[in-house]
């Protein structure tokens, strides 16, 4: 099976051709905004870290912005540094170059000021401009695209409706030769048995328990400080009046979504996926971190499922909306891509569903715009910190 | 007759696929079952009677633990039914649901 995307220099396969300014640092991200705004078409990946970080939560941060300049949904990337970052523009600069993707780059304390910075950028990103708007698509094996799964708003619907049947389109992309990823540490609690039984072999099993325990442990500490007893639900008000009663309840119906396939390995937050097939990354279970670590790890198109509704997109990747609730649909026919609702009617399978959505996936992979993308939702961008000092 | 999914043989409750209003009839895994309380559209229901610290079980797994005693036909939600998951426990994370 086929879909038509862009050839990168590094042999990977993009859905989507975007130029991308990115701020190595979140000092430069009005310049580096106002640069974008001067070419047609061209995002800005806007973010709020890159300073006063060491040691593994600067390293992270390293990791998702380089990752997300070499994905391969973007052609082209101009660099905006400060210059005093600690992440510096010239590693970012290196990185990206490396992979033998056109890149630029511009540094604030160099140029002098805004105007001059935005001046020479915009020059700068018009040559890039140049090269990467004429890349055409061409056809490629399914096996290049890697989904990332995601679900955000869960009520009792997305684990009997849309996660299981979003897990039929990852199994069917896998057993094609493709890949997928699943993530949200915090909404595996009490789903490590089932998960740890579909591993490879014992040291994957061992190391996702571990990743789960870590995280539980966290949990834990910050849901029973007494100070705190008001803010301490694990899961929200939206899953309690959608019918999850307890985390655990969330996590059964939430690893749905990564079907049956066998799990290949633990990935860190935006790690890169080493190979086909499905793997679990370590991100938190805010739906923007965890989105974030799954496209920096290699995602071209993410399968969204929610049970509440919500309307968020990311600037890289198109994010296909699926329901399992059918009156959130109706509310939200403008926002959701896909209903899956008929299997609560018993009006179609799981398996049909699952189908249809894979059939949905080919065409966006190919350029079909999703309602995300059309209503120019991006705020699933964020990159999370490890530690806050 | 409104529906309820029970999603795994060993469950002990079920999924309501409608809004139940209280006094009204709905069906219990092809029994006719008359409603003691209004439950939500998907929301769960005790399929038995299911008693204080006994575990309720979704999905053929074990949801969290009843907090209270649950009779047969009633909605399971926050109120009677809890999981320490990602809680201390004494001071301790509590391992012993995994």
């Amino acid at each position: 099976m086929k879909f038509k995307g862009y050839k990168r220099a590094d042999g990977r396969v993009g859905v989507r051709n975007y130029i991308a300014v990115i701020p190595s640092v979140f000092c430069a991200n009005k310049v580096a905004e106002k640069i974008a705004q001067n070419i047609e078409g061209v995002i800005c990946l806007k973010h709020g870290v890159g300073c006063s970080q060491v040691g593994e939560d600067l390293e992270q941060t390293a990791r998702t912005l380089i990752n997300l300049a070499n994905h391969p949904n973007v052609g082209g990337v101009l660099i905006v540094g400060l210059g005093c970052e600690r992440f510096t523009p010239f590693e970012f600069y290196n990185e990206v170059k490396k992979s033998g993707k056109p890149v630029e780059k511009i540094i604030i304390q160099e140029e002098g000021d805004t105007l001059q910075t935005i001046d020479k950028g915009t020059v700068l990103l018009k040559k890039l401009y140049h090269k990467v708007s004429n890349n055409q698509r061409k056809e490629f094996d399914i096996s290049e695209l890697v989904l990332g799964l995601e679900c955000g708003g869960t009520d009792a619907f997305s684990g009997i409706a849309a996660n299981p049947s979003i897990g039929v389109t990852s199994d069917t992309l896998i057993s094609l030769g493709g890949s997928s990823i699943f993530s949200e540490t915090t909404e595996l609690l009490g789903a490590e048995k089932i998960l740890m039984e579909r591993c490879v072999n014992k040291k994957v099993a061992e190391l996702l328990l571990k990743t789960i325990k870590k995280t539980e442990r966290e949990l834990a500490i910050s849901t029973s400080d007494p100070t705190y007893k008001k803010r301490s639900n694990l899961i929200s008000t939206g899953n309690f009046s959608g019918g999850i009663s307890t985390v655990v309840e969330k996590a059964l119906g939430n690893i749905e979504k990564a079907g049956k396939s066998p799990i290949n390995g633990v990935l860190k937050f935006a790690e890169t996926i080493p190979n086909k097939g499905l793997f679990l990354m370590d991100t938190p279970g805010q739906d923007g971190e965890s989105t974030t670590g799954l496209v920096a790890g290699g995602a071209q198109i993410i399968l969204f499922t929610t049970g509440r509704g919500t309307p968020t997109g990311f600037p890289i990747a198109p994010v296909i909306k699926v329901t399992g609730n059918p009156q959130t649909y109706q509310k939200m026919k403008i926002n959701i891509d896909f209903d899956t609702s008929k299997i609560i009617t018993s009006e179609k399978t799981i398996t049909e569903m699952g189908k249809e959505i894979f059939n949905l996936v080919l065409k966006v992979a190919s350029g079909e715009k999703t309602k995300a993308e059309i209503l120019g939702h991006d705020e699933l961008f964020i990159i999370p910190r490890i530690l806050h000092y | 007759m409104i529906k309820n999914l029970r999603i795994n043989k060993k469950d002990n409750v079920v999924v309501a696929l409608g809004y139940i209003k209280k006094g009204e009839i709905f069906d219990m895994e092809g029994t006719p079952f008359v409603a003691k309380e209004n439950i939500n559209f998907g929301h769960k229901i005790a399929l038995t009677d299911i008693f204080k610290d006994e575990k309720v079980v979704k999905y053929g797994e074990v949801i969290g633990y009843a907090i209270q005693n649950i009779k047969k036909g009633t909605w399971v939600h926050v109120h009677n039914l809890q999981s320490n998951r990602g809680r201390l426990k004494g001071g301790k994370v509590n391992t012993n649901e995994i």
